[in-house]
């Protein structure tokens, strides 16, 4: 999907065309499906969230402001606020439990919410690059080939693998700044 | 020393070392190149914490949860009906707030949806076939020569689709697809046949393919002759 069918994906949100929440929905609930599966503790928890975000944006579409950020940002931005109200009702429950069986577990340590986010934002990134960047990039990024030995393993000229590294890491940096956790207060 | 190409700084993100001196010294020195390095390096550190399995979707009954509680007309093609489940978040007073203002708004986003929906594009269209055609070989052409044609429809867009199987065409030559009206023997070229006996070719818009309904395959020379030279296959197109 390019970024004009983005755009036009949010102005039929935007005046209430169900097929765009529908292409929003498959366009975008993985998303919010992995923020609430990497953040919430139960699938079941995850499912809920990935529910309550697209009815709320739903319902309250007519507050979506393109000029403030793009839809995705927005949706995400919803799905976070949901994850964290579920998680405080989580903590809630977990501080009663633990006052009533009158233990002292610390809570593990776990990586922040922004860290989760955009680690999540990575991933679907890392999807919508051309299969062929996206072999360089995992080659680099998961089998820790360096950009000679993903030149000889694949076949491309030095400078192609060079430049497919470049651009690659420059887009995921650039869709974290527009939709990761940065872009919002 | 200048700044470092970008390139030579992704592959130190990457964590390739800098096998220059004058690199690493630059690097030391040059606070603009070292931030732009730790900015690069966090970013491939995040994909590598995501890990390359793509995101999983949610499963087929989140978007009838979604489709029921906000009473969607239908449920669009492809996505199963299953038996919605109610939410167990408690909904508290913004979700209500929300829905009155949605309501409010509903009525005009109704009124002004039409005059903004001509922009939107949908999902792309299916492609459906709408004509199909099995080419044998002419009296005078190369024996056992056989084809396949399909007329595929994408919204708008008519191709067709010619797969044939036969000697590769004289030195000199190729084959051409043409369309042909039998009651008036007229014909229209359609494009070359690739070396392997393929071609995907756009129909010309606005082709009443009730008069052109024979498909024909020809041997052409590059002679500069525009005309048709001499048929090899040729087939009906059948609906």
């Amino acid at each position: 999907m390019t970024s004009d069918d983005e755009v036009r994906l949010a102005e039929g949100f935007v005046t209430g065309d169900e097929a765009a929440l529908r292409a929003a929905y498959d366009r975008w609930g993985r998303l919010v499906f992995a923020l609430g599966l990497r953040s919430l503790p139960d699938r079941v928890d995850a499912e809920d969230i990935t529910q309550q975000t697209f009815v709320t944006a739903w319902r309250g579409r007519h507050t979506f402001d393109p000029r403030r950020g793009t839809l995705p940002a927005w949706l995400l931005g919803i799905a976070r606020r949901q994850v964290a109200d579920r998680l405080r009702v989580l903590q809630r429950e977990a501080r009663l439990q633990r006052v009533l069986e009158r233990t002292e577990d610390p809570p593990a340590p776990e990586p922040s919410a922004d860290r989760v986010l955009d680690r999540i934002v990575a991933a679907d990134e890392l999807t919508h690059l051309v299969p062929q960047q996206r072999r360089v990039i995992e080659l680099a990024f998961y089998d820790d080939l360096t950009h000679a030995q993903i030149a000889a393993v694949t076949g491309l000229p030095l400078g192609t693998v060079k430049s497919h590294l470049r651009r690659g890491i420059e887009r995921l940096r650039t869709r974290r700044e527009v939709e990761g956790a940065a872009s919002r207060p | 020393m200048p700044h470092p190409d970008r390139e030579r700084l992704t592959l130190v993100a990457l964590g390739e070392q800098p096998v220059v001196d004058a690199l690493s010294a630059h690097l030391d020195q040059c606070a603009q190149c070292r931030s732009e390095v730790t900015a690069m390096r966090d970013t491939v550190a995040l994909a590598r914490e995501a890990g390359p399995a793509p995101l999983e979707a949610p499963p087929d009954h989140v978007w009838s949860s979604i489709a029921a509680e906000l009473a969607l007309e239908a449920d669009p093609p492809g996505s199963p009906v299953r038996p919605a489940r109610p939410s167990r978040r408690r909904r508290g007073l913004v979700v209500g707030a929300l829905a009155a203002a949605a309501a409010l708004v509903a009525a005009v986003a109704i009124a002004v949806a039409g005059a903004f929906t001509g922009g939107f594009t949908e999902d792309p269209p299916a492609t459906r076939q709408i004509a199909s055609a099995s080419l044998s070989a002419v009296a005078a052409g190369p024996p056992g020569a056989t084809g396949q044609v399909s007329v595929v429809e994408t919204g708008d867009e008519r191709r067709i689709e010619v797969s044939a199987t036969m000697p590769p065409p004289p030195e000199q030559g190729y084959y051409e697809v043409w369309l042909l009206d039998e009651r008036t023997d007229s014909m229209i070229a359609i494009g070359a046949l690739g070396e392997n006996g393929h071609g995907t070719f756009t129909m010309p818009a606005g082709l009443d393919m009730t008069g052109y309904s024979v498909v024909d395959v020809s041997a052409e020379r590059y002679d500069g002759d525009p005309a048709h030279a001499s048929s090899v296959l040729r087939g009906a197109l059948t609906s």
